[in-house]
C-alpha cells in the first residue's frame, strides 16, 4: 500500500509518514469534500481501479480509503 | 520563459493528478506575485459555469504560471452565472477582468429535455435554439457593457445519446441537429464581434473523447461535469487566447534540416538517400513539410539554422521532387558551420524581430539545451525522436495564435521572404539612392475605411520601434475619431518590385484651425529607411496647409523601444518648443510648400 500512501501525500503536499490510519477529512483540513473527491479520480487513475459512489461517500479517512483500495487490488 | 516564478512544477515530476495542481497552487501566492508582475504579463480571469469547475482554478494558476504568466483568477458561484452576470453590483463587476470566460454546458441549456429530447417537437426545438441563443447573446451583451473585458463563450458538445437509437437521423430536425444548429448560429454571431470570442468546445469534447469527459460517479457526487483527470487540458485550451491578449504571441518557425524537413543527412546519405515523400519513411516528413507550409500561410515566418554545407542542403530545395518547401518561403537561411546560437541570433536581427518571438524546432537535443541555456526566450519545442509524432507535436504547438488575423498578418511569411530578398538586392546595388530608383516603390495613402480599420487598430496597438508616441487605439477609438471630423485618419501601403508589403504605416492627425497635431505617426520596422516615412509626412503637411494650418505639431514620447523614431521630428526641420508630462512637443512651420521625396510615387486614395 506505499503507492496509495504516497499518492494521498503528495495530492495533499503532506509527508508519507503522517499518512497513517487515523489521517482523516476531519483532521486534515486541506481534506475538503471538493478535493475529498479529486483525491479520489487521482487514486483511481494511479492504482488503475475504479471506486463506486457508495465507496467513495463512505471514506472519511486513510484506513477507509486503505480498505477499499486494497479489496480492488488482485492478492 | 527565464522566469522568477514557477509553479514549482519543474521541480519534481510533472504533475499527474490534478491533486498535483492543487497541491502547486497552494504554494502560490498569485495576489503578491500579480501586484509584481510588469503589465503584460498579468490578466484578471473571470470564469462563469453551471457546474463544479474541480481543479480547475488551480490547474489554470498553475499553467499560467508556467508560461510566464501571473493572473488573478475569479470562479464564480456554484451555477450562479445569470446573478452575477445580470447583477452590476456582483463580485463579477468589482473584480473587474480582463478576461471572462463563459461555461455553460449542454445539461444546462437542455434542462429536463437533455434525457428526454423528443417530448419536444421539431418546431419546439428551433424555438429552444432561438431562445437559448438569445439567452447566450444577451449574457454576453451585458458582460460587455459591464466590463472592458474580452469574452469567452464556449460552444456546446454535441450530444451522442439518442433515445431513437438507429433513426435518430429521420427526424427532420432532431436533438443533435439543435445543437449543432446552436453552435453555427454563435459561430455566425460572434464572428464579427473582435473582442468575444468561440471557445470550440465541442471539439475539445471530441478531441478528449466525449466518453472520458463526464466521469458519471463525480458527476452525481459533486455535479462535476468535466473529468477531474481532463481539466488540465481543458485549462490548456484557454491558454492560447491568454497569450494573444498580453502579445505573447510567437511569429517565426526557425527549423533544422536533417531528421526535420527529411529524414536522413544530406552530406551523407546524398539526394537520393534521404527520406522524403510519399512512402511509409518519408511520410512523416513529407506531411510534415505540408503543415510547415499551412503556418507560412497564415502569416507565420519561417527561416532554417542548419548545420551543413550550404550547396548541399540547398540542392534539396531545388531538386528534390517532393520538397514541399522552397527557399522562396524563408525569410532568413542560415546553413553554415556556425553555432546554431549565433545563427539564431542572426535570423532575429535579420528579420528585424525579437530573440523571444522565435521557435526552435531540432532533432538533436544538445542543440535544442544550447538553445534553452543561452537564448531562454526561445521557444525550445520538446519534439519527439520518432517523426511519426513531428505533425501532431506541431499541431498541438499553440504559440502562434493571436486574436485577429488581418490580410497583412497571413501575407506576413511571404513578405519577410521578399524582404530577404530586397536586402541581398541593397546589397548588390550598395548606393541608397540606387537602391530606391531600382525599387521602384509605389506609397498608397488611404483614408481609413471599414476594410483597413482592423489593421489601423492593429498596428497602433503593436508598433513599438517607429512610433511616435506609442498610443494604443481599439478598433472603437479609431472609428470615433475618424467620425467626429476633427481627425484625419490615414494608412499607408508600400509596394515594390519585390512585392507588397500592405498596410505598413498609420498616421492619426487631430486637425485645430491654424495648429495641426499629429497625434501619432507609426510606422512597420520593414519598411523603414526607404523614404516612405517622408512621404506620409509629405503628406500630412500637404492636408494641413490645405486645410488652414500654419503650424503642425508632433509629440514625441521616448519607451524603452521606439528609439528608432527619437529623431524623426528633428531630422525633417522641426524644433522642440516643450516638454509637458514626458511629452516632446515639436513644431514646424508650414509656410513653404511641401515637396514630396524623390524615387518614389504617392498615390492619394
Amino acid at each position: 500500500m506505499d503507492q496509495l500512501r504516497e499518492v494521498v501525500a503528495k495530492s495533499f503536499g503532506i509527508p508519507v509518514d503522517s499518512v497513517t490510519d487515523s489521517l482523516s477529512r476531519d483532521n486534515l483540513e486541506a481534506w475538503t469534500s471538493l478535493n475529498h473527491l479529486l483525491l479520489v479520480t487521482d487514486v483511481e487513475e494511479q492504482m488503475g481501479i475504479r471506486l463506486t459512489s457508495d465507496e467513495v461517500l463512505r471514506i472519511h479517512s486513510y484506513k477507509d480509503l486503505r480498505e477499499i483500495v486494497s479489496a480492488k487490488l488482485p492478492a | 520563459m527565464a522566469l522568477e516564478l514557477t509553479s514549482g512544477a519543474s521541480e519534481s515530476s510533472e504533475p499527474r493528478g490534478i491533486m498535483d495542481y492543487v497541491r502547486l497552487a497552494r504554494k502560490i501566492d498569485s495576489d503578491a506575485q500579480f501586484e509584481k508582475a510588469p503589465a503584460n504579463r498579468r490578466i484578471k480571469i473571470a470564469v462563469l459555469s453551471s457546474f463544479t469547475l474541480g481543479g480547475f482554478k488551480e490547474a489554470f494558476l498553475v499553467r499560467c504560471v508556467d508560461e510566464g504568466i501571473s493572473p488573478k483568477i475569479y470562479i464564480g458561484g456554484y451555477n450562479q452565472y445569470n446573478q452575477e452576470i445580470l447583477d452590476p453590483a456582483s463580485a463579477l463587476y468589482a473584480f473587474r477582468p480582463d478576461l471572462v470566460i463563459l461555461m455553460l454546458d449542454t445539461r444546462t441549456i437542455a434542462g429536463e429535455h437533455y434525457l428526454q429530447p423528443y417530448a419536444m417537437t421539431d418546431d419546439q426545438r428551433r424555438e429552444w435554439v432561438r431562445k437559448t441563443f438569445e439567452m447566450i447573446t444577451s449574457l454576453v451583451d451585458k458582460v460587455q457593457k459591464g466590463t472592458s473585458a474580452r469574452v469567452i463563450v464556449n460552444n456546446f458538445e454535441v450530444p451522442t445519446h439518442s433515445p431513437l437509437g438507429i433513426i435518430e437521423n429521420r427526424t427532420p430536425f432532431g436533438f443533435r441537429d439543435s445543437v449543432l444548429a446552436l453552435n453555427s448560429e454563435l459561430r455566425e454571431e460572434f464572428r464579427g464581434k473582435p473582442s468575444v470570442f468561440l471557445f470550440d468546445y465541442e471539439s475539445f469534447a471530441s478531441k478528449v473523447g466525449k466518453e472520458n469527459l463526464l466521469d458519471y460517479t463525480m458527476y452525481y457526487l459533486g455535479d462535476i461535469r468535466v473529468s477531474p483527470q481532463l481539466v488540465p487540458r481543458l485549462c490548456d485550451g484557454y491558454i492560447p487566447y491568454v497569450r494573444a491578449m498580453l502579445s505573447m504571441t510567437k511569429k517565426c518557425l526557425v527549423l533544422d534540416l536533417d531528421n526535420i524537413l527529411w529524414g536522413g543527412i544530406i552530406g551523407e546519405d546524398g539526394l537520393g538517400g534521404i527520406k522524403l515523400g510519399p512512402t511509409p519513411e518519408g511520410s512523416p516528413f513529407f506531411e510534415f513539410q505540408k503543415y510547415v507550409l499551412s503556418l507560412y500561410q497564415r502569416g507565420v515566418i519561417l527561416a532554417i539554422n542548419s548545420a551543413n554545407n550550404p550547396e548541399d542542403a540547398l540542392e534539396v530545395f531545388r531538386q528534390h521532387p517532393y520538397m514541399v518547401l522552397k527557399e522562396e518561403h524563408f525569410a532568413s537561411i542560415k546553413i553554415n558551420w556556425d553555432d546554431k546560437i549565433s545563427n539564431m541570433k542572426a535570423i532575429a536581427e535579420e528579420i528585424e524581430i525579437g530573440v523571444d518571438s522565435l521557435v526552435f524546432v531540432d532533432d538533436s537535443n544538445v542543440n535544442r539545451e544550447l538553445i534553452r541555456q543561452a537564448l531562454p526566450e526561445v521557444t525550445v519545442v520538446d519534439i519527439p525522436q520518432d517523426p511519426a509524432l513531428y505533425l501532431k507535436t506541431l499541431e498541438e504547438l499553440r504559440v502562434f495564435d493571436s486574436l485577429q488575423l488581418t490580410d497583412e498578418d497571413k501575407k506576413r511569411g511571404q513578405m519577410y521572404a521578399e524582404q530577404r530578398k530586397r536586402v541581398e538586392f541593397q546589397g548588390v546595388v550598395g548606393d541608397i539612392t540606387e537602391y530606391l530608383k531600382a525599387l521602384g516603390q509605389v506609397v498608397t495613402i488611404e483614408n481609413l475605411n471599414q476594410l483597413n480599420l482592423p489593421r489601423i487598430s492593429q498596428l497602433s496597438q503593436k508598433t513599438n520601434q517607429f512610433n511616435t508616441t506609442t498610443r494604443r487605439y481599439l478598433e472603437g477609438d479609431v472609428r470615433k475619431m475618424a467620425d467626429s471630423g476633427n481627425f484625419l485618419v490615414v494608412g499607408i501601403r508600400v509596394q515594390d518590385k519585390f512585392g507588397d508589403s500592405g498596410l505598413t504605416g498609420v498616421a492619426i492627425v487631430e486637425k485645430g484651425g491654424d495648429k495641426w497635431r499629429i497625434d501619432c505617426l507609426l510606422l512597420s520596422c520593414r519598411v523603414i529607411g526607404r523614404k516612405v516615412e517622408d512621404a506620409l509626412l509629405a503628406y500630412i503637411m500637404d492636408q494641413a496647409r490645405k486645410g488652414g494650418a500654419r503650424t503642425l505639431v508632433g509629440e514625441f514620447i521616448p519607451t524603452k523601444k521606439n528609439a528608432p523614431a527619437k529623431n524623426f521630428y528633428r531630422t525633417r526641420g522641426f524644433t522642440q518648443t516643450s516638454v509637458k508630462d514626458g511629452v516632446e512637443i515639436w513644431e514646424y512651420s508650414l509656410k513653404e510648400p511641401v515637396a514630396y521625396p524623390q524615387y518614389l510615387q504617392v498615390v492619394v486614395k
